[in-house]
């Protein structure tokens, strides 16, 4: 059987990644693999501030409206 | 081009290890399987619980899924997870990323799952629960999954190729355009169809046209947060707006009160129609900022919460099932919900939820540009699938466990019901479900509407089927009106961003095709271009919209079936190309595994399709119940049966003259698409191996690891331990950018 203070840690990072997955989900995370793709392929640069990044990736759906079902 | 030979590619699937665990697992599903469809189908006459439904519909799925899936993914497609897939080989940080699978497969579901399996089968269960539990089940199990799932694949294999493109490469120019037709075709009778549900809900209800309206200042204000005051905190903002929409919900029952803001949100169902017809146009016409990306946000966060609230709640009550099995409507064809018996019909009504064409827009969209490993497409296209199907079975459930005489009552066209209530308990006595006026009036109190009679579209009667349920966990009675509402809402809600969407996605196509004619067009930041085209299609779907709202035989009676040869049309497109491909790459001897959904597919699209043009029974066939129409007129008669008066009778002929030519042409794209194919399997089976061109995109190896199913097994987990050891790259297979190189995989 394991200790309790582990199964504490384990919960916790289930929830943790819980979390990150209902954000995957619904969109949330899309700054954050904008900066990791950023950094892994332009490093040095400076990457698009958070709010202009939003701003750039919500608009994109103006040119091109994804395909949703019934 | 590359054709690179199967036996190079083969991945090596895993040695399943039979031990006695896992062996009496698998034979325990087997038997609980086996016990839930034998009480369904040989119980006689007593109600049985609507758990039985769930426990076969979930073995079947989970013996589905592990054996047949499992099978088509290693001995017919051979998954090869050394490949790297485009999200690995494009990735350019947004629309091609490797995406953890577990997101991926909330992403996918909620794109493929809107109101489709919620109305299908609530109107299937006119003919009894059985043929839609069957159909649903079985249906998606060899037909649906498999579909989204090899499509998803071929689709993978090509760079992200979206069906049409694939049409036209594999199968030829004519496939191609048939395949254009007809997604414009079910685009537009699917917008005008669901738009319809929401007008049928809505009608005379202040309470429910308040809430819905309230949603699109919820969604503006939701869009503004985002983008001035918050922006990226999108988990934050749908929290509001969810709390925002329930309060809007409670709103309503106040609204309803009130005896002046109750007439100010009274709408006849013209005027709904006609402000979905400007909200449409409008909201197509929007920047996506405002109110299309909050709009789904907030339907993604309803999706997934009312699924799951439901699927609990379900098993917390444990309903009954008031409707029989079958019901004489399933053999006699003269159903009133909507005309025609079994075969074919239960087949057209019931697409989303057992097999859409729809889905194949999405697994060749967005989702195999984010795949990780092609050895996820089980998980992603078949498990998606499967998690649909059974929205349609909680669906079906709604349906079944509200007293018939109720349920036909808020089925029946407004015409043969007569104004009263005690006329429509008459009318639906006739029929051999015998109710009383009281009770129909006293389940209109409960849910504090004035009226449920004639509320066609399966929206209400779901939300009612919904709302006994829930208020049994949940608040009782006394809550019986709130959970109505919410359903009604929460259907509602998906389908007006379905609208927006839907409209905005052939307003593109539409601008591409003109492209071709007129240049500027193809830009779609030209306004004018924009606004016409959006115009253009508004108009083609709020055509049949109004036609429907306004036809004396009841709107959803007439369409459904025509938005179901639709879609099963597009299916028949999607199955045809993945047959094609099976044959192209060589794997002829596996090519039954799409063939057979496509052999069943275009059985049942072109005998439904031939008997609403062909029938002789006014009730079936269009163009019959049209001379029927004509007829009369030209006698000087001013009554139908229950249509009374020359403008209702000449309305009939031009609807039905529509309808029946609308039916006969796709029947026609079926017949093109399945010669032209037919065509291509004969040139590919002809050719000696690899010579046919294959538009594979070349293989690459793949850097990143992930497991390929929703729990990594036991031997992944060791091996995802070894790389992580050695600090390999996507040694976690986390979200986002699986790889090691996310920062995020480093932290923990």
């Amino acid at each position: 059987m394991r200790a309790r203070p582990e199964f504490g840690a384990n919960l916790a990072r289930g929830l943790r990644e819980a979390w990150q997955i209902a954000r995957g989900v619904v969109g949330a995370r899309a700054y954050e693999i904008y900066l990791e793709h950023h950094a892994r392929e332009h490093p040095g640069e400076e990457p698009m501030t958070e709010r202009v990044f939003w701003r750039h990736h919500t608009d994109k759906g103006d040119t091109d409206p994804g395909a949703r079902c019934c | 081009m590359s054709s690179v030979p199967i036996s190079r590619q083969a991945a090596q699937p895993p040695k399943p290890k039979w031990t006695p665990r896992s062996i009496a697992l698998w034979i325990a599903v087997a038997l609980v399987g086996a016990l839930a469809w034998g009480v369904i189908a040989i119980n006689r006459g007593e109600e049985i619980s609507a758990a039985w439904l769930i426990f076969a519909a979930l073995s079947s799925y989970a013996i589905g899924y592990r054996f047949y899936a499992r099978f088509i993914q290693y001995k017919v497609l051979l998954t090869d997870d050394t490949r790297a897939t485009p999200a690995e080989r494009l990735n350019n940080g947004a629309d091609f990323h490797p995406t953890d699978r577990r997101v991926l497969f909330g992403h996918h579901f909620a794109a493929i799952a809107g109101a489709g399996p919620l109305v299908g089968p609530v109107l299937a269960a006119q003919m009894g629960y059985l043929p839609g539990t069957i159909w649903i089940i079985l249906g998606v199990i060899f037909a649906g999954a498999v579909q989204d799932m090899v499509v998803l694949f071929f689709s993978t294999r090509r760079n992200g190729r979206s069906l049409g493109q694939m049409a036209r490469e594999e199968i030829g120019p004519v496939g191609g355009i048939a395949a254009l037709v007809a997604v414009m075709a079910i685009m537009v009778i699917l917008l005008a169809v669901l738009a319809m549900v929401v007008v049928n809900a809505l009608a005379d209800s202040p309470w429910g046209s308040f809430s819905l309206i309230m949603t699109i200042p919820i969604a503006l204000f939701m869009g503004v947060y985002l983008r001035y005051l918050r922006p990226g905190k999108v988990m934050e903002t749908s929290a509001i707006g969810v709390v925002l929409l329930l309060l809007a919900i409670v709103g309503g029952g106040w609204v309803a009160e009130h005896a002046v803001l109750r007439e100010v949100f009274l709408f006849t169902p013209n005027e709904l129609t006609f402000g979905l017809i400007v909200y449409g146009f409008v909201a197509s016409v929007l920047p996506v900022w405002l109110l299309l990306a909050p709009r789904d946000y907030l339907s993604t966060f309803m999706k997934v919460g009312v699924v799951v609230l439901l699927a609990v709640s379900i098993l917390v009550a444990m309903p009954k099932l008031q409707l029989p099995q079958f019901t004489e409507f399933a053999f006699n064809g003269q159903g009133p919900v909507f005309a025609g018996s079994l075969f074919p019909f239960v087949f057209i009504t019931i697409a989303c939820g057992a097999l859409s064409g729809f889905h194949a827009l999405i697994s060749s969209g967005t989702t195999p540009k984010l795949i990780e490993k092609e050895g996820q497409v089980r998980m992603i296209g078949y498990g998606s699938m499967l998690t649909e199907s059974f929205v349609a079975i909680m669906a079906l459930i709604a349906a079944c466990i509200i007293d018939p005489g109720v349920y036909f009552s808020m089925n029946m066209p407004a015409t043969a019901l007569g104004d009263s209530v005690e006329s429509a308990a008459q009318a639906v006595s006739q029929l051999g479900f015998s109710i009383d006026a009281a009770t129909l009036q006293h389940t209109a109190d409960l849910i504090e509407e004035d009226s449920i009679l004639a509320r066609t579209g399966g929206a209400p009667t779901f939300a009612l089927g919904a709302a006994y349920i829930f208020s049994e966990v949940f608040g009782g009675d006394a809550m019986m009106a709130f959970w109505y509402h919410f359903a009604v809402m929460f259907e509602a809600l998906f389908i007006l961003t379905t609208v927006d969407a839907g409209t905005r996605v052939g307003r593109f196509m539409l601008q591409d095709t003109l492209g071709n004619v007129y240049k500027p067009m193809r830009d779609p930041s030209w306004k004018p271009g924009a606004w016409f085209c959006s115009a253009v299609i508004v108009a083609a779907w709020g055509y049949f919209l109004w036609a429907g709202v306004n036809d004396p035989l009841g709107g959803i009676n007439q369409l459904f079936p025509l938005f179901g040869i639709a879609n099963q049309l597009l299916a028949a497109v999607a199955l045809a190309v993945c047959t094609t491909l099976l044959i192209k790459s060589g794997r002829a001897k596996y090519a039954w595994v799409t063939l057979v959904p496509l052999a069943w597919d275009a059985v049942v699209t072109l005998t439904a399709s031939y008997q609403k043009v062909f029938s002789a029974d006014p009730k079936i066939g269009f163009f019959a119940q049209r001379q029927q129409f004509s007829d009369a007129l030209a006698n000087g008669e001013t009554s139908v049966g229950a249509i009374q008066g020359e403008e209702a009778m000449r309305q009939v002929v031009v609807n039905t003259t529509v309808d029946g030519v609308l039916s006969a042409l796709f029947a026609l794209l079926i017949v093109i698409i399945l010669v032209d194919s037919v065509r291509v399997w004969i040139k590919a089976l002809r050719a000696p191996d690899g010579t046919l061109p294959l538009t594979e995109a070349p293989y690459e190896e793949s850097k990143i690891w992930a497991p390929s199913g929703l729990v990594p097994t036991r031997a992944e987990k060791e091996f995802s331990e070894r790389l992580a050891a050695v600090g390999a790259e996507g040694a976690r297979g986390t979200d986002g950018e699986a790889g090691g190189g996310s920062p995020e995989a480093k932290k923990e």
